[in-house]
């Protein structure tokens, strides 16, 4: 499972951990994650995340 | 009091600063400026879209109340949450503490501390729809503009669309209308500002300039509605058009026909310089085509155009007390760390003794996030055959990793 990096603020999404405040479900892919997420701790779009 | 009816179903609720000549710290605003607020009415349903500077709440406040009377409005839509349309958010709900307050999804995480207060936030996503009073409210998300949190609304019954900071201006007028500029003979006033707002807001963000004006293509709108300076219409003197035209113009991206790279430099009695000219050489050597301009910072004036127009560029500065010079900082700090993010870069410099010129530049450079290279090239006090070698191949190894 892999983890993206937010390069605005540095805030890393983790595949294996999903994120269950935005009811994204634990080992979700990124490519699963909706189009229109947002970094929760700085607001980014999704297309600012690289893989890290 | 300045309240102007906008459209059937609109009226322009903001306030005047005319007398406002700095803005955010670095921006002038010779023609002061004013923060537009708006309220949309639909069948006995309103909508706030923006707030105004926390300084001028109780005029804004004055307005809602001047059409609205003791009814609270049921929603205010933050199109973006820079404190001069949020600042007055805190205060607003306190006053209407029922208010719904619409939000992007990065909206959200910045009014929460901006305001610091519980809010009836509800956040909507792209081309989302919104029943308001049985007419529909449509937002489009337009992150980096130019704020993560940008969006812009549309009310189809009056064909309006609020674009907050998008199309704006500082420029304090009066009427609300754009057609009353060129009837009043300011056109060349206004047209200097609202290029300078362009340049100074959008200018780091181009592209997303660009995906904004795609997104807003296929909607039929007659007036924008900014937050700042006039009213854009298609009415007989009116800008919409132009000012469109205008974003799409400034926007499209620039290509160098060869490689550009300019080497910038400073020095003090010459050593450095003489660096400058080995790097080009060795640069030539491996791109022949490259267009390799030496730039001398105590002589020049357009160094920060040069930087920005670069594919890649080096920089040079003697150790002075510790430090790289004066000119080369202040070339430094003009530099938009948006849109030379990776811009791949390297420096440069004579020294005597101590030599933190290039560390501390290259730190400053990594700080903006500009792939600036580890090693810099130095040499004490006068460049020997060595180093003017050394110099040569600093250039190639440069030139090599493009
Ligand atoms: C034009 C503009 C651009 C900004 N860009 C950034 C940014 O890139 N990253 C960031 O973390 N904050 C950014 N901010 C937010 C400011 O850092 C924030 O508003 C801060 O609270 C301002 O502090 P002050 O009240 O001391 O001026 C920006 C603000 C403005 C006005
Ligand atoms: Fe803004
Ligand atoms: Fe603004």
């Amino acid at each position: 499972m892999d983890k993206y990096i937010c390069t605005l603020c540095g805030y890393e999404y983790a595949e294996e951990a999903g994120l269950s405040e935005e009811g994204i479900e634990p080992g979700t892919k990124w490519e699963d994650v909706p189009e229109d997420f947002v970094c929760p701790a700085c607001g980014a779009p999704k297309d600012m995340f690289v893989k890290s | 009091m300045s309240i102007k009816q906008i459209s059937e179903n609109v009226y322009s609720i903001g306030v005047l600063n005319p007398t406002l000549r700095i803005f955010d710290v670095i921006m002038k605003t010779d023609y002061g400026t004013s923060y537009n607020a708006y309220l949309i009415k639909n069948n006995g349903k309103s909508a706030l879209v923006e707030t105004v500077h926390a300084k001028f709440f109780d005029e804004y406040l004055e307005n809602i109340k001047s059409i609205l009377g003791d009814t609270p409005p049921d929603y205010l839509i933050m199109n973006h949450n820079e404190p001069d349309h949020s600042g007055s958010v805190a205060k607003l709900t306190e006053i209407y503490p029922d208010i719904i307050i619409i939000e992007s999804k990065a909206g959200a995480i910045y009014i929460k501390n901006i305001a610091n207060k519980e809010l009836n936030i509800k956040t909507v996503s792209d081309n989302e729809i919104f029943d308001f009073g049985g007419g529909e409210l449509k937002f489009i998300v337009a992150p980096f503009l130019h704020w993560p949190d940008s969006m812009f609304t549309y009310f189809a019954k009056d064909k309006i669309l609020f674009t907050c900071d998008f199309l704006g201006a500082h420029f304090c007028e009066p009427t609300a209308f754009d057609y009353n500029i060129k009837k009043e003979d300011y056109e060349a006033e206004y047209n200097g500002a609202f290029v300078y707002y362009y340049n100074a807001i959008f200018g780091p963000f181009k592209p997303y300039v660009l995906s904004g004006l795609d997104k807003i293509k296929d909607i039929d709108f007659e007036t924008a509605c900014p937050s700042h300076g006039p009213v854009l219409t298609k009415k007989d003197g009116g800008n919409l058009d132009c000012a469109i035209k205008a974003y799409a113009e400034m926007s499209a991206p620039h290509k160098n026909e060869a490689t550009y790279i300019p080497i910038f430099y400073c020095t003090a009695y010459g050593n450095t310089g003489i660096l400058a000219e080995n790097i080009k050489t060795g640069i030539k050597e491996i791109i022949p085509g490259a267009d390799v301009n030496i730039i001398n910072l105590n002589m020049a004036d357009s160094a920060s155009a040069q930087l920005h127009l670069s594919d890649a560029f080096l920089i040079g500065s003697p150790t002075i007390n510790r430090d790289a010079v004066a000119p080369v900082w202040e070339l430094i700090n003009t530099i938009d760390a948006v849109s030379m993010r990776d811009r791949p870069c390297a420096v440069f410099g004579s020294y005597g003794w101590s030599g933190e010129g290039c560390s501390n530049l290259i730190a400053r450079l990594k700080g903006l996030k500009l792939k600036v290279s580890e090693n810099p090239l130095r040499c004490q006090f006068v460049p020997s055959q060595d180093d003017l070698d050394a110099a040569i191949e600093y250039g190639r190894e440069f030139a090599k990793s493009l």
